[in-house]
């Protein structure tokens, strides 16, 4: 990249989004008419875009010439609109980015923790007796793992698939 | 004359460098330059700006127009432009002679 195409690459980011398209454009051939004149004086055209540049002065200062000028309404309520939305903009931009990080933080705990899906209890050690007989359940275990809201999850060790019919009779 | 001597003034050179003729960004500068024999040092990033503030203001509209296969923004003076040109003129006039007149009775 070029000493110019880095400068206007900087003023670029550094313009609200409204002006920034002309302005750009417009120093851009300013660049274009500075090389053109330095070469009939026998300058190059890295020469010529170094010289320019050290008379344009740094991007950041010429857009915030731009930008000063926006805020206090000189250029018109428009103008001053645009530059209030770019300091929005970034603050809008902050804001999201918190509330990403945010978001996959608190996928990531809920992804580690150790709680099992509701559907599933852990099996039970023995049989209870009642009304006189022993009764104990029948766990059907399908498998150590279960397809759940369409995705196959891996269940924990020692928990399984509680079925539809519980209980049978034995003695 | 370096650009801080020029602050505030730098509006009425490009009204002036307009009055003739219409141009764009960098023929503004170069016409600048070449008219005071190099010695006004122009900020030349402070131009585009400054000419801003005069097209919001009515002074001055621009257009594109392709000149040699390139694209330029050019400036033309206005109805007003041309009033505030003649007014700033005249209290420039009446600022250099008043401090004239203190310079020569001192």
């Amino acid at each position: 990249m070029s000493d110019a195409e880095g400068y206007l690459r900087d003023l670029r980011r550094a313009l609200p989004v409204g002006c920034r398209r002309r302005f750009v454009a417009e120093v851009r051939e300013h660049f274009e008419s500075a090389v053109a004149a330095e070469a009939e004086r026998g300058v190059g055209r890295a020469d010529a875009e170094r010289l320019t540049i050290e008379r344009l002065g740094p991007a950041h200062v010429l857009a915030e010439q731009l930008l000063a000028d926006m805020r206090s309404g000189v250029l018109g309520p428009v103008a001053r609109l645009s530059a209030a939305l770019t300091v929005t903009r970034i603050a809008l931009a902050a804001v999201l980015a918190l509330a990403v990080v945010v978001g996959v933080a608190v996928v990531s705990v809920r992804s580690s923790s150790k709680t099992p899906p509701p559907t599933v209890q852990r099996a039970p050690d023995a049989g209870v007796v009642h009304n006189g007989v022993l009764v104990r359940r029948l766990v059907l275990t399908l498998s150590t793992a279960v397809r759940q809201r369409g995705k196959r999850r891996a269940l924990p060790s020692g928990y399984v698939v509680v079925p539809r019919v519980y209980y049978t009779q034995s003695r | 004359m370096e650009g801080d001597a020029l602050r505030g003034h730098l509006e009425l050179l490009l009204l002036a460098a307009l009055a003739r003729d219409d141009r764009h960004g960098y023929a503004l500068i170069e016409w600048l330059r070449d008219r005071s024999d190099g010695a006004l040092d122009l900020g030349e990033g402070s131009v585009y700006p400054a000419l801003r503030r005069l097209e919001a203001a009515g002074c001055v509209n621009s257009s594109w127009r392709t000149d040699g296969g390139r694209r330029k923004r050019v400036y033309r003076l206005t109805k007003r432009g041309e009033e505030r040109l003649r007014s700033e003129r005249e209290g420039w006039n009446d600022l250099v002679r008043t401090v004239g007149l203190v310079l020569e009775a001192s």
